[in-house]
């Protein structure tokens, strides 16, 4: 495996003083957006002491709007500057209806959105020269009007798109906790040559028993375990966004779980060559697409319910229409998280604005 | 048109102005010859005693080596001596540098005579190496392109000067001082550009090192030798730079000047993409 962390500034000089020891380098897109001259060329002398992946969090590809073409051209003036060896985003969408929700929120899993993600990802791959690897998200709450389950999803993703997966193994555990599917069927089920990149992190255990997917824990037993499941070439970056520890944790960490998840692998061989097969593709969409509304429409009033608490509080008292079978306290329990995601970068902008500490990283 | 013609002042001007271009073309053609894209995956910015080395000389690698040792508790510093520590005769260190000063302050060394013993030298010398394989600093061949080009533009500037001086003096005027002393400066200057320890390639990559690196200047470290990061921050900002108070012992001077100035050496005043180094003050872009 290739082994590499996400690019930090608390991390930074950790990490330069142990490029030695680092495969590759994941560097946040929007991190660099407004780097000047001395910075874009540190970044690119970096790129060429390590290997340097690209990762975004802002787009919201997978949605039934267009992608905000100023971000998406924000990222290609990166790409372009900093020749990163591939570029990724996320299976989420972050806005709708002109309505920021602050973080990476879940899709519905269906057609429509499935037929938005083609159309943005063709338009960043014009756009960017490229086609960006996509990742699955965490959520602590089911998003509604579903026709796919998880699996299913990032099969018919895998097929409609051409994109290769970012397949964040951290993310699948959480999910699995918080919805419960099998995490360890579904990652065998995938093709592992669709697989472009791993991630890895920890998270914590919140209210209700869901998995928080905050990237200031260290990586659970469960995702090394599922790491095992992945090809033993793949490229496997840790994700780590606060409380951050000494590097050299940071690293025996990394080469522990890559360790483990080989001996694993070894010692579950068998079980790995009769691994089920890859799942079929998509059942029949129409006959378990949900009625109306329109998606658009949708989208906008789930992002509504995120951010608005109001709306959703009323919308909870009196709950209609095609959104009516959300779960009341997971959607309390993920405009909680939305709403810290906020007012963390609010506090991260206003810190820069200050002359204090540089913006962490997110996503 | 003919500016031998001109009057003094005019041709002083016309002459100031021709050394101004001069010299940007000089450098612009030493950067040219001197740049270019740094080689891939050279590890040069995980020692943090090469880049010392790079940035200030051999002097500054061993003080650099002195603060990780103290830091990490393996040497102590006293009023006017730096021994080793209990722990430091026990403790294996991996580079050769440090187990070289180590050994060598198993008796008491004042700071400065450890700086400047000539017993690093063999380190350093190998240290150096690598720097002129990478092309960091300024090598032999390097040196004589940079004296060509020099030469070529100091036999413009004398020409020009010299040519003034005779048609002046043919011409009975004797007040050609002011127009002497411009050459000779510009020469001088030309001649001190020659001997840059670093060649542009250098300064790109500590410029680059520093950028890297920034975020180490507005961080509380922590000591012990828990993270490489006192290391790295007095690699590549300066051994001065570190925020111990042992460094007053260490380093009277750099610190009498640098608590002295009204600004410390902080992100806002050394943390730029060009830093400057706190070794002693916060100096400028370097080349």
């Amino acid at each position: 495996m290739r082994l590499g962390l996400g690019w930090r500034n608390e991390l930074a000089p950790g990490i330069v003083a142990n490029l030695d020891r680092i495969g590759v380098l994941e560097v946040l897109a929007e991190e660099l957006f407004d780097a000047d001259a001395p910075r874009r060329r540190a970044m690119r002398f970096l790129a060429r002491e390590v290997p340097v992946v690209l990762h975004a969090t802002s787009l919201g590809l997978a949605s039934t709007e267009r992608v905000d073409r100023k971000r998406l051209d924000r990222i290609a003036r990166v790409v372009d500057w900093l020749q990163p060896e591939l570029w990724s985003e996320h299976l989420a969408f972050v806005r709708a209806g002109h309505r920021e929700i602050g973080h990476l929120a879940a899709p519905p899993r269906n057609d429509a959105t499935l037929e938005g993600l083609v159309r943005n990802v063709e338009e960043a791959r014009r756009v960017t020269g490229s086609l960006p690897l996509v990742e699955n998200v965490a959520s602590l709450i089911e998003p509604p009007l579903c026709a796919y389950d998880e699996a299913e999803w990032l099969h018919a993703v895998l097929a409609s798109t051409g994109c290769r997966l970012l397949l964040d193994l951290h993310n699948v555990h959480a999910n699995s906790v918080n919805f419960g599917f099998d995490a360890r069927a579904l990652v065998a089920s995938l093709p592992g040559e669709r697989i472009g990149m791993v991630h890895i992190a920890g998270g914590r255990v919140i209210e209700r028993g869901r998995v928080l997917d905050d990237h200031l824990h260290a990586v659970p037993r469960e995702v090394v375990e599922l790491l095992a499941l992945v090809p033993a070439d793949a490229t496997v970056v840790l994700e780590r966004d606060g409380n951050y520890p000494n590097i050299d944790v940071l690293l025996e960490e990394l080469w522990s779980a890559a360790a483990f998840a080989a001996a694993l692998e070894r010692a579950e061989g068998a079980e790995r060559a009769e691994r089920a097969p890859a799942l079929p593709l998509p059942r029949d969409r129409k006959a378990v697409a949900p009625p109306a509304p329109l998606p658009a429409t949708a989208l906008h009033i789930l992002a509504e319910l995120y951010t608005d608490a109001s709306a959703r509080e009323a919308f909870l008292a009196n709950p209609a229409g095609p959104l009516a079978s959300i779960d009341p306290d997971d959607l309390r329990l993920a405009a909680r998280s939305f709403e810290r995601k906020r007012l963390h970068l609010v506090h991260e902008v206003r810190a820069e604005g200050e002359g204090g500490r540089e913006r962490a990283g997110q996503g | 048109m003919n500016p031998f013609d001109w009057r003094g002042p005019q041709f002083l001007f016309f002459y100031v102005v021709l050394i101004i271009v001069v010299m940007i073309v000089l450098r612009m053609a030493r950067r040219a010859m001197e740049a270019g894209e740094p080689d891939a995956r050279t590890g040069a910015l995980t020692d943090p005693y090469r880049i010392a080395l790079l940035r200030e000389g051999r002097q500054e690698m061993v003080r650099v080596a002195v603060v990780s040792l103290t830091d990490r508790g393996l040497l102590t510093v006293g009023d006017s001596s730096v021994q080793v520590s209990e722990a430091g005769r026990t403790t294996p260190v991996r580079r050769r540098l440090e187990q070289q000063v180590l050994e060598l302050c198993r008796t008491p060394w004042s700071a400065a005579a450890l700086f400047d013993s000539p017993l690093f030298e063999p380190i350093a010398a190998e240290y150096e190496r690598d720097l002129y394989g990478m092309q960091l600093l300024a090598d032999e061949d390097t040196l004589s392109r940079r004296r060509n080009l020099a030469r070529a533009a100091m036999a413009l500037l004398l020409l020009v000067a010299g040519g003034k001086i005779f048609i002046a003096l043919q011409r009975g005027r004797t007040n050609v001082g002011l127009l002497i002393f411009l050459a000779v400066v510009a020469v001088a200057y030309a001649r001190r550009d020659v001997k840059d320890r670093m060649t542009a390639k250098g300064d790109a990559f500590l410029a680059n090192a520093k950028n890297l690196f920034r975020s180490l200047l507005s961080r509380d470290l922590r000591p012990g030798g828990a993270t490489t990061e006192v290391v790295m921050l007095a690699g590549v900002f300066g051994a001065a730079s570190v925020p111990f108070e042992w460094k007053k012992k260490l380093f009277p001077r750099a610190t009498a000047s640098t608590d002295g100035s009204s600004s410390s050496c902080s992100s806002s005043s050394c943390g730029s993409s060009c830093g400057g180094g706190c070794g002693g003050g916060c100096g400028g872009c370097g080349g």
